[in-house]
């Protein structure tokens, strides 16, 4: 029996993502796909054999031999084993990739001996060595990383434009044209106060303004009313925002004239009366 | 015993004459700002006690412990200062100490206060 009186179709399946290659020579054809494209060293890398024996039925003993090759082609790996087909025969055969094998690209070449004579025939793959840190391919973890940072700066970009607007929001000023004129300007000041509190240290000046006597606001800080004498809550805002928020509390009317800076003086008197005495 | 009671915001006031009156069984007297206050203490028999709010406009509280300092009747006038301020702060205590006009203030009340701790303190301060 000779070589040509046996047709024999070598499939060898490496890795799911190479490209299937297939030659032909004389008889024998033989042809891949792989199962999977990258190892680690240490790993099993698994090749799908398939064996068709077009010999008319007889079984045959054929030996499959497997080489790894590097990317300059030296042979890295090497391992045989006999087969017995009668018509068909489908296997999965598992190669360990070396330890200590250097990342790069590999080629599995796989050929079919039958009688002694090795069939010009070959299957080859390709595939990647590469290690692991954690269970994860460096290129993945490199590529979740690239994912997680940008994710990051888009999160840190939209976060910002959020608070950005939500800042500009608050600091659009109240409008009190329907206060009498004589209490419209403590309005202002005190609304304004909380308005630059709350561009700082956010809701919180909300809260701490809400805990003044004699004030009511709403959740935006608009004053709604003033129970008490507005000099007073006007200072004790002021004295409770730097006793609480640690910063320098400033003030001014939003037209600054003889008029405001009369009825603000109450004010600045009741500020200085705590400057002296309680700090 | 007569009490004086003296802030700007009527609501307090009469809030605070109210509870000595009824609860307390005082003699009350009220005035509405810090001249009014030292107007009524010249006027009259020197009163047992003052109860004091400390931010009113033109003449605060302080200003008024000052000019009660300065007069040798009304300096005698025992003070109970009550006030949205932090009266019972660290600062202002060591203030009391610290700075001659405060020397009539017997005693701090922060606001918000409790009627009975408005009446203890009354009582403690008038008692003593």
């Amino acid at each position: 029996m000779t070589v040509c009186s046996v047709l024999a179709i070598l499939l060898i399946m490496l890795g799911y993502r190479t490209p299937a290659r297939a030659q032909e020579s004389g008889v024998v054809k033989t042809s891949s796909e792989g199962l999977i494209s990258r190892v680690a060293p240490g790993e099993f890398l698994p090749i799908s054999v398939s064996l068709m024996n077009f010999g008319g039925g007889r079984k045959v003993d054929v030996v499959v031999n497997y080489k790894i090759l590097n990317s300059n082609n030296v042979e890295v790996l090497k391992d045989s084993e006999t087969v017995a087909v009668e018509t068909t025969a489908s296997f999965v055969k598992t190669i360990q990739v070396p330890y200590g094998l250097p990342p790069g690209m590999y080629t599995v070449v796989s050929s079919v001996v039958y009688e002694g004579q090795e069939v010009p025939a070959t299957s080859q793959f390709q595939f990647t060595v590469e290690e692991k840190i954690a269970g994860i391919f460096v290129s993945q973890l490199i590529i979740y990383g690239i994912i997680i940072v940008a994710v990051g700066i888009v999160f840190a970009v939209v976060s910002r434009l959020i608070v950005k607007r939500r800042r500009a929001n608050r600091s659009v000023p109240h409008e009190y044209s329907d206060i009498p004129a004589p209490e419209r300007l403590f309005y202002e000041i005190i609304s304004d106060t909380i308005m630059q509190m709350r561009y700082r240290v956010g809701d919180r000046a909300i809260a701490i303004a809400r805990s003044v006597d004699g004030l009511v606001i709403d959740e935006e800080g608009r004053v709604l009313k003033i129970n008490k004498d507005p000099a007073e809550i006007a200072a004790l805002l002021i004295l409770k925002y730097e006793n609480s928020l640690g910063e320098k509390v400033s003030f001014a009317p939003r037209k600054a004239n003889e008029e405001a800076r009369r009825r603000l003086a109450p004010v600045d008197e009741n500020l200085a009366l705590i400057k002296k005495y309680f700090k | 015993m007569k009490i004086l009671v003296v802030d700007n915001d009527k609501n307090t006031a009469e809030t605070i004459r109210l509870a000595l009156t009824t609860r307390g069984g005082y003699e009350v007297d009220v005035a509405y700002g810090g001249k009014e206050a030292l107007e009524k203490m010249k006027a009259t028999e020197p009163y047992g006690l003052l109860v004091l709010d400390i931010m009113m406009p033109e003449l605060s509280g302080i200003d008024v412990c000052r000019l009660m300092a300065q007069d040798e009747k009304l300096k005698r006038i025992p003070v109970l200062m009550v006030s949205a301020l932090p009266v019972s702060s660290k600062s202002f205590r060591e203030s009391l100490g610290k700075f001659d006009e405060l020397q009539v203030v017997k005693d701090i009340l922060e606001k918000p206060f409790s009627l009975e701790d408005l009446l203890g303190k009354v009582k403690a301060v008038i008692g003593s």
